[in-house]
């Protein structure tokens, strides 16, 4: 090596010794590898479902959406089958399978108030795919999704959740937030452009609401209409119409986006950071590996599980959902297909643990059985 | 997100995150290709960080994802920051191994991707020829027919910029 080559290392990153990287840059990374992560599955999983032994795809084809070998409502749990005929009415079960038509499998990630149930194919390996993999919906009646619409090749990625409502469905676009109005009907259309990829977002009523940079809440009722804002100093946790719940500090906040009201509900002493959902009558949220709810007319707290799977594992992510009557606790694998889930019953205080996915919402519960979604009406 | 590995990874990226830029920078040669890429290696990182931090060296494998990143996008036609050539001629001698500089980054600049990312492997990051081989899927024989190619056209720029000035 000569003098020339080793004044080269220096030639090279000289010009560039007082760069700086732009100020939203490092968020901006932050914001993509969280979603990446949250939806990057193991390139493996199909091919160890099928080692399993789960029913190969021709057979799952072939099989009803309803039948009565779905009836007896057990579920693989932790160990053993769990029994959820004292939770969902057992003659609704219907089944969604997950084999798409050439595409990786269904992965649900949103269920509305209506039994509908969004999601999309499984990221491939790299957590992005050079294709559309498209936004993809199940209907309270059961069977194989349908396509709702195309998206952008190589947004995969960023398609970390979704939401549905009566105004319409809700998805990630990269950093822009896009929509369809109501069951999912009418062009997509981007509802926010300077989202940033994010902060969450939800559906509920007549309403979509989401988060921007981390202070203001965003609320419209339309897919093609304007947006309002508010500055409500806190980040968007959950939603149920008409209250966004919001985070400031160690503190709840709930905002009535009708006409931002705004009322505190109470400070939370987890240091960790819990993740939330509401319906109308509580907020639930699931912090240190305990699950507590608010009931929101008493103003009440209180811890109804302890034991949350995987609480302590940083391999699992929690997500929670709240339906009418019950709460469905997710701790999710973020590199591979794996999940446990808790269902509990706030009125009876029974719970029932899953070995999978499970979601819910209204009346209705959405959980992951092998190689395939159920969904079904929970008890009344 | 109670996730200690991700707080490591948000660490990582706060602490590296500047010279991981420059050296994007140094790698393209363009500040807005640079952003690109950096932004996208990071967040591949980020999706599989808890794979990444078992190696030894997460600033290495994100420098090195650049690398392959670069190579595998197509060319774009964005502006170039190349560095600036002097207004005029200078008859300053102290002058002529500054110009001689600017000359060398302007050929630098000017280099096809592939050279570039060679130069940076060798040169910056220090890997031999056979390493780079492993980084670029090629033979080590086209790693230093592509450095000497380099070098041929980076000495041949500072050569004419010295006898320009006598």
């Amino acid at each position: 090596m000569d003098e020339f080559e080793r004044k080269l290392g220096e030639l090279l990153t000289s010009p560039f010794k007082d760069e700086h990287p732009p100020v939203s840059l490092q968020s901006r990374i932050l914001r993509n590898a969280a979603a990446a992560r949250r939806r990057r599955v193991a390139a493996g999983t199909v091919v160890a479902a099928a080692v399993a032994g789960l029913t190969p795809v021709a057979v799952m084809q072939a099989v009803p959406e309803r039948s009565p070998a779905d009836d007896p409502a057990t579920v693989r749990a932790t160990s053993g089958q769990t029994d959820l005929s004292a939770v969902v009415e057992r003659g609704t079960i219907v089944r969604i399978p997950r084999n798409l038509p050439g595409k990786s499998p269904f992965e649900a990630m949103a269920l509305a108030r209506d039994g509908t149930v969004l999601g999309a194919p499984q990221a491939g390996g790299d957590g992005n795919d050079g294709r559309s993999t498209g936004i993809w919906r199940a209907g309270p009646a059961g069977g194989l999704p349908a396509l709702v619409t195309e998206t952008a090749p190589g947004s995969r990625a960023y398609l970390w959740t979704m939401a549905a409502g009566e105004a319409g469905y809700l998805w990630p676009d990269g950093e822009r937030l896009s929509c369809r109005g109501r069951s999912g009907e009418g062009p997509t259309r981007t509802l926010d452009a300077a989202w940033g990829g994010r902060d969450r977002f939800f559906a509920d009523g007549p309403a979509f609401v989401w988060g921007r940079d981390a202070d203001s809440l965003m609320v419209a009722t339309a897919c093609g209409g304007g947006a309002r804002t508010y500055a409500v100093g806190g980040t968007l946790e959950t939603f149920s119409y008409p209250h966004a719940i919001v985070r400031v500090g160690a503190g709840l906040r709930q905002v009535d986006v009708r006409d931002g009201a705004v009322r505190d509900l109470l400070r939370l002493r987890e240091s960790a950071d819990p993740v939330f959902a509401a319906n109308s009558r509580l907020i639930a949220w699931a912090g240190g590996g305990a699950l507590s709810v608010l009931d929101r007319d008493t103003g009440g707290s209180r811890k109804i599980l302890r034991t949350l799977p995987h609480a302590a594992d940083p391999a699992y992510a929690g997500r929670i959902t709240a339906g009418d009557r019950i709460v469905a606790y997710t701790a999710a694998h973020q590199d591979e297909d794996a999940a446990e889930s808790v269902v509990f019953d706030v009125r009876t205080g029974r719970e029932a643990r899953l070995g999978g996915e499970a979601w819910a919402a209204g009346d209705w519960l959405l959980w992951r059985d092998g190689a395939d979604y159920r969904l079904a009406r929970v008890r009344s | 997100m109670p996730d200690k590995e991700l707080a490591r990874f948000d660490d990582f990226v706060t602490s590296r995150l500047p010279a991981l830029y420059r050296y994007a920078c140094a790698l393209t040669g363009n500040r807005h290709d640079a952003e690109d890429l950096v932004q996208e290696a990071l967040t591949r990182t980020g999706a599989g960080w808890r794979r990444v931090r078992r190696k030894d060296d997460p600033e290495g494998y994100v420098r090195v994802t650049m690398v392959r990143l670069m190579l595998n996008r197509r060319r774009r036609d964005r502006e170039r920051l190349m560095a600036d050539p002097p207004d005029r001629a200078a008859d300053d001698q102290r002058l002529d191994g500054v110009t001689a500089l600017a000359a060398t980054q302007a050929a630098l600049a000017g280099l096809p991707k592939g050279m570039r990312a060679v130069l940076m492997l060798r040169y910056v990051d220090g890997f031999s020829d056979e390493q780079i081989a492993d980084v670029l899927g090629c033979s080590a024989s086209t790693v230093r027919s592509q450095a000497s190619r380099a070098l041929a056209k980076l000495r041949a720029a500072a050569e004419a910029q010295e006898e320009s000035h006598g």
